[in-house]
């Protein structure tokens, strides 16, 4: 009964499942061989069980197939309800795929670790009752680094981030763009290999987000993390990404097209190439919002 | 009118004189041993402070209070914060918690003096019973209410689950604990005068008790005006405490 409601939620049976799948190997094969993927999603579907009011199982996820090379900046674009947050937390681990395999680094992600650090778009991830300094040197220390290890780290973001001379205060009393750089510093504290950025700047006025947005992309050029962008504004996207992938509007969404972003950095000006990629992904996101199964 | 919102002292004393006046007046119209005056209960303070019965009472319920009230708390605790993030552990707790909340402390009076005897093993356990419920009923609300992103933040940044109900779900539990103990503490106040007023030789209940005994009433009066100052007095260096202890939580008061 349950296999029959997941069935109908999600239009693609596990039957199809399989027969796409070896495809996918295939080709994530001859990719190896090339540039192997730090983080890959091979036909993932994710779908939540309902309950007595929503009535059948919601299919968020499906068919997803997704490749992040090493060191690269990814934009994941998509308007509202799309499941780009779904994705996202089955790559840091929150939750697992109902089907198909999310890999990093090749290897099957179980639970979050401390090499995929999150950047959440709510101010409330932080913890409110520790200094920004115990905020950042939280990872280091739940790992077991030294205090003296600790405090280095501390001291390296902070200062990476600008927030050096703010490190006693409490998250409550900074400002929305400094909350967010607390996240950003408390994460890179962990030294992870992927960051992982759920709308980070959505909840900012205009003129912090175009400030954080310069400052994202510089700590990335320091640090040389791989990072997963989650988006659903253009023009953000085409600021930041090497790449940007568009989903398609929910339920059972996947990504879609996926465009190269040549544009050379540091991009500060509206140029007339921006705009015409402004104007192509623009196209590409009203297509996918249509939705597959309208 | 208002105005007086910023002298929090002069509504004080306008309420103190206030009351004083009436209970004047109303004691005016009656005999001492009926509804003895402030005078008279401010005698019968005195008197029962040199004798030191009253120094002495205000101390033994204070003891059984405080200890019945601390006993219970850390049991309460740790328990709701396990249910309250342990849906299976939760399952099998809360029907217990759904049956004995309707059944008040003192019912269980006669049965704590035949387990553990008529001296304070059974006051206090009384008043473990009476804290326990209220603190864990506010804790496993709190824990169960909390959001969400600070301990999967936690997780990612490689805390383990001890951790995260440690160093995250238990200082975001924080202000519902603070308000559940507070809560614990007022109700710990009734069920000792209950519990003396039933079965005591010693103590505040005691004292009021045998004071319509003996119809010195003045004295009962005394015993509740010493109840009311023990619990604001408590409840003050409660806050103080809770202040200092948790200076960077949100608290509600």
């Amino acid at each position: 009964m349950a296999q029959e409601s997941r069935a109908s939620a999600c239009p693609t049976s596990e039957a199809q499942i399989l027969i796409r799948a070896a495809p996918a190997m295939q080709h994530a094969a001859s990719l190896q061989q090339m540039e192997k993927p730090l983080v890959e999603l091979i036909s993932v579907n994710k779908t939540f069980p309902g309950n007595r009011r929503t009535g059948g199982d919601y299919c968020a996820l499906d068919d997803a197939n997704l490749q992040i090379k090493k060191g690269e900046f990814f934009c994941l674009l998509g308007p509202s309800g799309c499941g780009k947050t779904t994705l996202l937390n089955l790559i840091a681990g929150f939750e697992a795929a109902t089907s198909g395999a999310v890999l990093v680094d090749g290897q099957a992600v179980t639970g979050p670790s401390p090499e995929r650090g999150v950047i959440f778009q709510t101010d409330r991830a932080l913890f409110e009752w520790l200094t920004v300094a115990q905020n950042v040197g939280f990872g280091p220390g739940v790992r077991g680094l030294s205090d003296l290890q600790r405090d280095q780290r501390v001291e390296e973001y902070l200062k990476l981030v600008g927030l050096v001379d703010h490190h006693s205060k409490l998250p409550r009393e900074l400002s929305g763009g400094m909350k967010q750089r607390v996240q950003i510093a408390r994460a890179l504290a962990n030294e992870p290999e992927i960051l992982l950025m759920d709308e980070p700047f959505a909840a900012l006025d205009a003129y912090t987000r175009g400030h954080m947005q310069r400052e994202i992309v510089r700590i990335w050029q320091a640090t040389r993390k791989t990072v997963l962008f989650v988006s659903h504004d253009i023009a953000e996207a085409l600021w930041l990404a090497d790449r940007v992938g568009i989903m398609s509007r929910g339920p059972g969404s996947r990504v879609g097209a996926i465009v190269e972003v040549p544009l050379p950095r540091p991009r500060a000006k509206m140029t007339t190439e921006f705009v015409e990629l402004f104007n192509q992904l623009s196209e590409l996101v009203d297509a996918a919002a249509v939705g597959r199964y309208a | 009118m208002n105005a007086l919102l910023q002298y929090p002292g002069v509504t004080l004393a306008i309420v103190m004189a206030v009351s004083l006046l009436l209970w004047t007046v109303i004691s005016m119209f009656s005999s001492a041993w009926f509804f003895p005056s402030p005078l008279a209960t401010a005698q019968a303070i005195v008197k029962l402070t040199l004798t030191g019965e009253l120094p002495h009472a205000i101390f033994v319920s204070y003891f059984r209070i405080l200890t019945g009230w601390l006993i219970g708390c850390l049991l309460a605790i740790p328990l709701a914060l396990v249910a309250g993030r342990t849906p299976i552990i939760r399952a099998f707790v809360e029907p217990y918690i759904n049956f004995f909340r309707f059944v008040p402390p003192i019912a269980f009076l006669g049965i704590a003096i035949l387990w553990f005897g008529i001296g304070e093993g059974s006051k206090i356990a009384v008043i473990i019973y009476t804290s326990m419920f209220t603190v864990f009923m506010n804790t496993i609300a709190g824990a169960m209410a909390i959001d969400e992103t600070p301990s999967r933040a936690a997780r990612s940044l490689g805390a383990s689950r001890r951790q995260v109900l440690l160093k995250v779900v238990l200082p975001q539990t924080v202000p519902a604990i603070v308000v559940g103990v507070r809560i614990g503490m007022g109700f710990s106040f009734m069920s000792v005068v209950a519990a003396e007023l039933i079965a005591a030789q010693e103590g505040v209940g005691f004292l009021i008790y045998n004071a319509r005994l003996f119809m010195e009433t003045s004295n009962a009066f005394a015993g509740i005006i010493a109840l009311g100052l023990m619990g604001l007095i408590a409840d003050r260096a409660l806050q103080a405490i809770a202040r200092r202890l948790f200076a960077s939580h949100p608290l509600p008061f």
